[in-house]
């Protein structure tokens, strides 16, 4: 039960050793603000000298339940999360109308003796906490006191309780923050907490919720939060008496986040494990190829708590470079676990954001992690990203507007056609739309979503897809496949078709040879580099200047020897002998300029990586290029060496593929 | 206008200008070839608005005038026609027949009024060369190409002088790309009338369309003004448009020091270099050069395939030399020099090798060794 926020003498020893395991006196906590500043709120004489006054209680929580409450989800939240501080093993949450009728949480964890339950209501009490020390040292959800005050400020409070080794439980009821009743009543061990009417007294910030589904969509989210990191408590979620969320509890973190994240990312998860010293990185991310346009989708978690956190973020996001492109996002479940003194989260009343001591080494941990658990999937399975890149992130394939009534002999405007209604009725998926792209092997995961976000409709292919993909045996293996396939020609001197048997392959041929030349540059070590006979200038800004300074012996490494000559002017004296013989000016200050942008939020190694991916870039066949059968042959044959032939560095894909099923399909075959 | 011209003749004429009428430029009539017919011969023009071809030929016409062609089209039309005589037509404005005995073509064409004026150069003061030497120079300057995308003109073009000596006056050609360079002199005669003059960049396009021409006459006539290079022969003339720039100083490199000559048979340099390439790839291209006494040891190394290792005997008695090369460079020097046995100047890794013969002296490569 919600053990509130309050009393929770039986925890306190975890959190405190030297505090008496009882005793009313400890529960003030001596936090943030001083207790006796509360001691006499209504002592001062109301004369017309003053008018600074201390505000009285019930009007300062209503005050700090602005903070802590700020709709339906956040109430959800702060009482789940006392539900696991008491150590519940099961909780479950009705909602009524979006939380606007009910809020009602129920636990079995260690429950409160009525005490307890009348002190956990006041402002500050907490069991959970006790010295200023513990404030740094903070292991439980919860620890300010704030939250069943506030929330009882604004609502119609019920709480009942029993202790484990009390027979009788009690009842304690409340409106806008005042205690209506008190009595004893049997109950079952733990905490039931019903919150009716929130914002009752409070109608302008009642004004302020939304809907009721969109309160509902935030409780809900704010559940499969915590789920995410309690997978051992089994979760219940019902809106109106219908059972939304159902989560039992279970020891395998990938079965919950299987459920939670839904079963799209089904056998493309990827185990992170990481430890540096006493900090462990762990959890679960998605293939590349299972992306969101938001970062909605990455549950982070600092010792189990749900957090919001621009660095763990990015560095999470870097650590899948080069594999997604601009603008998508991966799906993650990572929980870090670290000395709850390196943390604080003292930070936000809501507490979903943190501080940590050594952001910098937090951050290289979870890189890496990301990096090498998406590393050894893709190598331990092909089917883990190596083999297909993203298909229809765009929509690329447009067929030509061909009327349907084309053949009759009537040419009429084309556009017009597409929708008119009754023919079409026969096949909801109009024949119109982008043609389904297939994953390299048909028995995989359909892709096409990407551009249908969550919401697109499940189509029968994906219905049977999952269920599909583990029989797979054909994998598609990577060396060699590329090669063999008949080229058919040139699209555009940008797009090489291929004849893959049963299906047909577009690969491009930027795109593929970026990637080539990327592999080549990553490898570095032996990267050959040409002297240049004619030393090359480079006129640069003045910030460019500075930026690319800091960079010049990395540079080298790459086989880019670049020199300053005085001024913000540089002379470049060698390249790698990868790259055409272009004008390297350009690319430096591309570098620069990145570099300039991208500041010293970024850690060397990712704007060195961004110089790769230029030079890449610069080194790579152009889109528009005509190419000879020998050169597409060449590039083909590269591609297959490449680790990860599927994306450029960018994180595009390179090819993608039409199976005959669906060009049949488009014709009405 | 009517005229009747052998088959054969204007083959090979429309062959010449293919080079520059397949280029794209701004205007689509460039694609087409400018044929007038004047008294007794009739000329054809073809620009890419950079290099302009102009010929004069005899033939047969019957009515003067002026037409537009496809060149590519009108190419490939007579080159496949049977009988020995083709015979063009403007029937219409601008509607081209092409006819002989049993066979007819009928194309269109554009205004002759629309075809960009090729520039025309009056008082250029022209120095005679022999033909031979000209193409000689251009071909193995242009072996040097520049990247399709390149901007740079002393890239995409070749520094073209005339200098005057003590006791001798030459034209003389530089190419580079950045990595390696060769400069290729012809020397002129005095009765030549040379014209010394300010170095110039010539596109390196329009020097391999001139190349095309100079095949059939001894001499050809070359000369700069008002930026244009101009080579004129008795019946046809290639006009190119200069590019402006600057060509890096490459005198001091050029400069060498004999004592760090080291003398080669240039087919077996050359042959081990091309054993030596085989192992090189994009991304592991060099080839590393050990001069130790009087022994060459060459090793190849690509961490994707392999290693290979060959030695020769060489005259080397300095100190140990290592030098890391990309084998492509030094092939196609080779390939280009006639002599049989060639100085390779190399004084370490740092500084530019430079290649030549030991007896023929016009030539002169340099390139830039690869870190190490």
């Amino acid at each position: 039960m919600p053990c509130f926020g309050s009393l929770k003498e039986k925890k306190r020893t975890r959190s405190n050793p030297r505090a008496p395991p009882l005793g009313l006196p400890d529960l003030f906590c001596t936090g943030p603000r001083p207790a006796p500043l509360r001691a006499k709120p209504l002592s001062f004489p109301e004369t017309s000298m003053t008018k600074v006054r201390i505000l009285p209680d019930i009007l300062s929580n209503k005050i700090a339940a602005g903070e802590v409450v700020e709709r339906p989800a956040s109430v959800v939240k702060e009482l789940v999360e006392n539900a696991l501080d008491a150590k519940s093993r099961s909780i479950t949450i009705d909602i009524e109308k979006g939380g606007r009728r009910l809020i009602r949480v129920a636990d079995d964890g260690c429950g409160m003796v009525p005490d307890d339950a009348m002190l956990a209501i006041e402002r500050y009490a907490t069991s959970k906490i006790h010295t200023d020390e513990d404030l740094f040292n903070i292991q439980t959800l919860g620890f300010r006191g704030e939250a069943l005050p506030s929330i009882a400020s604004v609502s119609k409070f019920t709480l009942i309780s029993r202790a484990e080794d009390m027979d009788i439980g009690c009842t304690l009821e409340m409106a806008g923050g005042k205690v209506t009743q008190v009595s004893e009543t049997g109950a079952p061990r733990g905490t039931l907490i019903s919150v009716a009417h929130l914002f009752f007294n409070t109608p302008a910030r009642r004004k302020f919720l939304k809907g009721e589904g969109t309160e509902m969509g935030h409780i809900a989210d704010t559940v499969s939060a915590i789920a995410l990191a309690w997978p051992q408590v089994r979760f219940r979620l019902t809106h109106n008496g219908k059972v939304v969320k159902s989560w039992p509890a279970t020891t395998d973190l990938r079965q919950r986040v299987e459920e939670v994240l839904g079963r799209e990312v089904r056998g493309h998860l990827a185990p992170v494990s990481i430890s540096r010293g006493d900090l462990t990185v762990s959890g679960f991310i998605t293939a590349p190829e299972i992306t969101r346009s938001t970062t909605q989708k990455i549950f982070l978690f600092v010792n189990g708590r749900p957090v919001k956190d621009r660095v763990i973020l990015n560095t999470l996001l870097s650590g899948y470079r080069p594999r997604l492109m601009k603008g998508r996002f991966p799906m993650a479940v990572l929980t870090l676990t670290l000395p709850f003194d390196w943390v604080d989260v003292n930070v936000h009343p809501a507490k979903n954001e943190v501080r940590f001591r050594d952001a910098s080494s937090v951050g290289s941990a979870v890189q890496e992690g990301v990096r090498l658990a998406l590393e050894s999937a893709e190598k331990a399975s092909r089917r883990f990203g190596g083999g297909r890149p993203l298909t229809a992130a765009t929509p690329s394939f447009s067929p030509m507007p061909m009327p349907r009534e084309g053949l009759a002999g009537r040419v009429a405007e084309p556009t017009a056609l597409f929708d008119e209604g009754p023919e079409m009725t026969g096949e909801p998926e109009t024949s119109f739309a982008p043609l389904p792209l297939q994953p390299w092997q048909e028995t995989d995961t359909p892709s096409l979503s990407e551009a249908g976000e969550t919401e697109r409709p499940l189509t029968a292919e994906d219905e049977k897809a999952p269920e599909a993909a583990p029989l797979s045996t054909d994998a598609f293996q990577p060396p060699g496949q590329f090669a063999h396939l008949r080229v058919i020609g040139q699209h555009a001197n940008t797009y090489i078709l291929c004849d893959a048997g049963d299906g047909l392959i577009v690969i491009d041929q930027h795109a593929a040879h970026e990637r080539v030349v990327f592999e080549q540059l990553k490898r570095g070590g032996t990267l050959h580099s040409q002297r240049l006979l004619v030393p090359e200038t480079v006129e640069l800004g003045y910030r460019e200047t500075d930026a690319l300074e800091g960079i010049l012996d990395k540079l080298v490494d790459f086989g880019l020897e670049v020199e300053p000559f005085g001024g913000t002017t540089f002379v470049v004296k060698s390249v790698p002998s990868i790259l055409s013989t272009d004008s390297m000016a350009g690319l430096i200050s591309e570098i620069a300029e990145q570099r300039v942008r991208m500041g010293k939020t970024d850690t060397l190694e990712q704007s060195l990586d961004a110089c790769l991916i230029l030079m890449a870039c610069h080194g790579a066949i152009r889109a528009g290029q005509a190419l000879s059968p020998k050169e597409i042959t060449h590039l083909l044959t590269q591609m297959d060496a490449c680790d990860d032939p599927s994306f450029c560095p960018h994180g595009r894909p390179t090819w993608i593929r039409w199976s005959t099923g669906s060009l049949e399909r488009a014709f009405k075959r | 206008m009517k005229f009747k011209i052998s088959k054969k003749d204007i083959s090979t004429i429309l062959g010449r200008v293919q080079g520059i009428t397949g280029r794209k430029s701004n205007l689509a009539i460039t694609a087409n070839v400018l044929i007038k017919g004047e008294g007794q011969g009739i000329s054809f023009v073809a620009t890419d608005l950079e290099t302009g071809f102009e010929g004069h030929y005899a033939a047969d016409v019957e009515r003067e005038g002026a037409i537009t062609i496809n060149a590519k089209k009108l190419f490939e039309i007579v080159q496949n026609f049977p009988g020995e005589e083709v015979l063009i037509e403007e029937i219409e404005r601008q509607w081209i027949e092409i006819k002989n005995n049993n066979i007819v073509y009928h194309i269109v064409g554009m205004s002759p009024d629309d075809f960009p004026d090729v520039p025309r150069v009056d008082e250029v003061t022209f120095t005679r060369v022999a033909t031979g030497n000209v193409r000689e120079m251009i071909e193995k300057t242009v072996m040097i190409q520049a990247p399709s995308d390149e901007k740079r003109a002393h890239i995409t073009g070749v520094c073209f002088e005339r200098i005057q000596q003590a006791d001798s006056q030459l034209m003389r050609m530089v190419s580079t790309d950045g990595r390696r360079l060769c400069k290729v002199d012809v020397e002129i005669g005095q009765e030549d009338n040379f014209v010394p003059g300010e170095s110039v960049i010539v596109p390196k396009k329009g020097l391999m369309e001139a190349a095309k021409i100079l095949d059939k006459e001894e001499f050809v006539e070359v000369g700069v003004k008002d930026n244009y290079l101009i080579f004129k022969m008795e019946k046809e003339t290639v006009i190119i448009g200069l590019l402006e720039g600057d060509f890096p100083e490459y005198e001091q490199v050029i400069e060498k020091d004999d004592a760090f000559d080291i003398e080669v048979d240039r087919k077996l340099f050359s042959m081990m270099l091309k054993r030596m390439s085989i192992l090189s790839s994009d991304s592991y291209n060099s080839v590393i050069f050990n001069f130790a006494a009087n022994r060459l040891e060459v090793t190849a190394t690509n961490p994707d395939l392999g290693e290979s290792k060959e030695d020769m005997a060489i005259a080397f008695e300095r100190d140990e030399v290592e030098v890391a090369f990309n084998p492509k460079y030094l092939i196609d020097t080779l390939n280009v020099i006639n002599d049989e046995r060639i100085l390779v100047n190399l004084r370490d890794n740092h500084h530019p090798c430079l290649v030549e013969g030991v007896d023929e002296k016009r030539f002169l490569s340099i390139i830039m060794p690869m870190k190490i």
